[in-house]
C-alpha cells in the first residue's frame, strides 16, 4: 500500500502515521547514510548524524511543503545542515586511519567487481579529494559534494542550499578554483614532508 | 590542473559506500515508536473514549473522569503547543529580533518551553552557527540573541570599517582576518542579491548612503540614532 505512494503523499501521512514515515525512512536511509559518510569519512559519526537528520525530519515533517521543494530536496537540506552544524561545533574533523576506513568500503557505487589494487587507488583518489574539499567553506563543500558525488542537478542543489540557480553555478565555479588551489597546496605539503625542502 | 580537468576527475571518481549495520533497524524502531506518534495514539484513545461516551460505559466512567482526562490532555498536548505558538508570536513581533533574523537569515530549529520561559533555537542558514534566544511568556519580552561567540545584534557588520577596526573585529569574532574577509564578502554578495543589485550597484548604493550620512549635521545624526547630541558625541568618541 505505501510503496505505491510518492514521497510527498507519504510525507503528508507521516505526520500521524508511523508506517508512512517508515516507508520514507526505508527509501532514504541508505542514500543519506552514504552522502553523510562521504562528507565526514567516518562510519560511526555518519550514523549519528543520520539519526539526528531523521529525528529532525520526524519532528518537522508537518512543516514540509511539497509546493516549495521535493521531499528529497527537503531531507537532503536537513542532512546538509546537520553536517555543517557538526563541523561548526567540532571544528575541522580529523580523518580516521585509512585502514579503518577501508573496512567500510565494502561495496562500490556501480557494483562492478574490480581488482583490489584498482579499488584501493580509486578510494585513495576520493580520500584525497574529500580531504581537500573539507578545507573549503561549508557552502563550497555542500555544492561540490551534491554536484559531483550525489549527482544533483544545479536546480536541485539550488533548492537544497536555498540559493538561486545562477548563484549555484557561480559558487560551483569558485569552489572548483579553490579546490584546485587546495589540491596543489596539499601536493606541495606532501612533497615537502616526504622529501624535505 | 585546469578547472575542466578537475571537473572531469571529480565526475570520474568512484565514491565509497558503507554497508548497513544494525543501526538501520534500531533507528527505525526508535523513530516509529517515538512520542510523536504516541501522542497520536493517545488522541485516538480520546476519540474512542468519546465514542464510548454514547454507550452506557460513559455513565460508569462519570463526568469527573472526563474532566480529568480533558485537563490532562490540555496540559500534555494543547498547552505546550499554545506556549510554543505564543513564543513564536512574541518573537515575530519584536522588531529588534526581526532585524537580526533578516540580516543573518536565521532559521528556527526548535522551541522548548520550560515553565513560562521558551527557548528558541535558531541557526544561521549559511554556516550552521547556532543561536539561542529566550522569551518570557509571562511578560511577553524577548531576551538577548546569543551565539557561542556572544550577543548578536543587527547591523554589526559595517562594510566601511577602518583597517585597524577590522583586525579587532576578527579577533572578537574568533576568526582570522582572511576568514572574516571571506565572510564579509559572502554577506556583501548576499545583501546585494537580496536587493536585486549587482555587487557594483550595491557598493555605489552604500557609498551614496555614506555620503548622505556624512553630509548630515551632528544634531540630525543624533536624532536618527535616538540620542541626545552629547550622548551621540560620547558614543563616537568611545568608538
Amino acid at each position: 500500500m505505501y510503496n505505491k505512494k510518492n514521497n510527498e503523499e507519504l510525507a503528508k501521512e507521516a505526520i500521524t502515521d508511523p508506517e508512512a514515515f517508515g516507508e520514507l525512512y526505508d527509501r532514504y536511509y541508505d542514500e543519506l547514510l552514504m552522502y553523510i559518510f562521504r562528507r565526514v569519512l567516518d562510519a560511526k559519526l555518519a550514523e549519528d548524524i543520520l539519526s539526528n537528520t531523521f529525528y529532525k525530519a520526524l519532528n518537522k515533517v508537518e512543516t514540509y511543503n511539497p509546493e516549495i521543494a521535493s521531499f528529497s530536496t527537503w531531507i537532503y537540506r536537513i542532512a546538509t545542515n546537520e553536517i555543517n552544524m557538526y563541523f561548526r561545533k567540532k571544528g575541522k574533523y580529523v580523518v580516521g586511519l585509512d585502514s579503518e576506513m577501508m573496512e567500510y568500503f565494502v561495496k562500490e557505487k556501480h557494483g562492478h567487481a574490480e581488482d583490489a589494487e584498482e579499488i584501493l587507488s580509486r578510494h585513495q583518489d576520493f580520500q584525497i579529494l574529500a580531504k581537500a574539499i573539507r578545507e573549503l567553506k561549508p557552502i563550497y563543500q555542500d555544492i561540490l559534494h551534491l554536484r559531483y558525488f550525489e549527482d544533483f542537478s544545479h536546480k536541485k542543489i539550488s533548492e537544497t542550499v536555498k540559493m538561486k540557480e545562477s548563484s549555484v553555478r557561480v559558487y560551483l565555479h569558485r569552489a572548483l578554483k579553490l579546490l584546485e588551489k587546495q589540491l596543489k597546496n596539499d601536493a606541495n605539503k606532501f612533497l615537502t614532508e616526504s622529501y624535505g625542502k | 590542473m585546469e578547472n575542466n580537468n578537475l571537473e572531469k576527475n571529480l565526475k570520474k571518481v568512484r565514491v565509497p559506500s558503507i554497508g548497513s549495520s544494525g543501526h538501520k533497524t534500531n533507528l527505525r524502531r526508535a523513530l516509529l515508536n517515538s512520542s510523536k506518534f504516541e501522542n497520536n495514539k493517545s488522541q485516538t484513545c480520546l476519540i474512542n473514549f468519546n465514542f464510548m461516551k454514547k454507550t452506557k460505559l460513559s455513565i460508569l466512567a462519570g463526568v469527573p473522569a472526563l474532566v480529568i482526562i480533558f485537563a490532562l490532555a490540555f496540559n500534555m498536548l494543547i498547552s505546550p503547543q499554545m506556549k510554543v505558538a505564543q513564543a513564536m508570536e512574541i518573537m515575530q513581533n519584536d522588531p529588534r529580533v526581526n532585524a537580526v533574523i533578516e540580516e543573518y537569515n536565521l532559521q528556527v530549529e526548535e522551541v522548548e518551553v520550560v515553565g513560562n520561559v521558551a527557548y528558541i533555537f535558531l541557526y544561521i542558514e549559511k554556516d550552521g552557527i547556532e543561536v539561542t534566544l529566550t522569551v518570557d511568556l509571562e511578560s511577553g519580552t524577548v531576551g538577548k540573541i546569543v551565539s557561542e561567540n556572544g550577543e548578536i545584534k543587527a547591523g554589526e557588520i559595517n562594510y566601511d570599517d577602518e583597517d585597524n577596526a577590522f583586525e579587532k573585529k576578527a579577533e572578537a569574532m574568533g576568526l582570522s582576518e582572511e576568514e572574516l574577509k571571506t565572510k564579509m564578502i559572502l554577506e556583501y554578495k548576499v545583501k546585494a542579491e537580496k536587493m536585486g543589485m549587482t555587487a557594483e550597484e550595491f557598493k555605489a548604493h552604500l557609498d551614496n548612503e555614506k555620503k548622505e550620512w556624512d553630509n548630515k549635521s551632528v544634531e540630525e545624526k543624533a536624532e536618527i540614532k535616538g540620542m541626545t547630541v552629547e550622548e551621540y558625541e560620547a558614543a563616537i568618541q568611545n568608538k
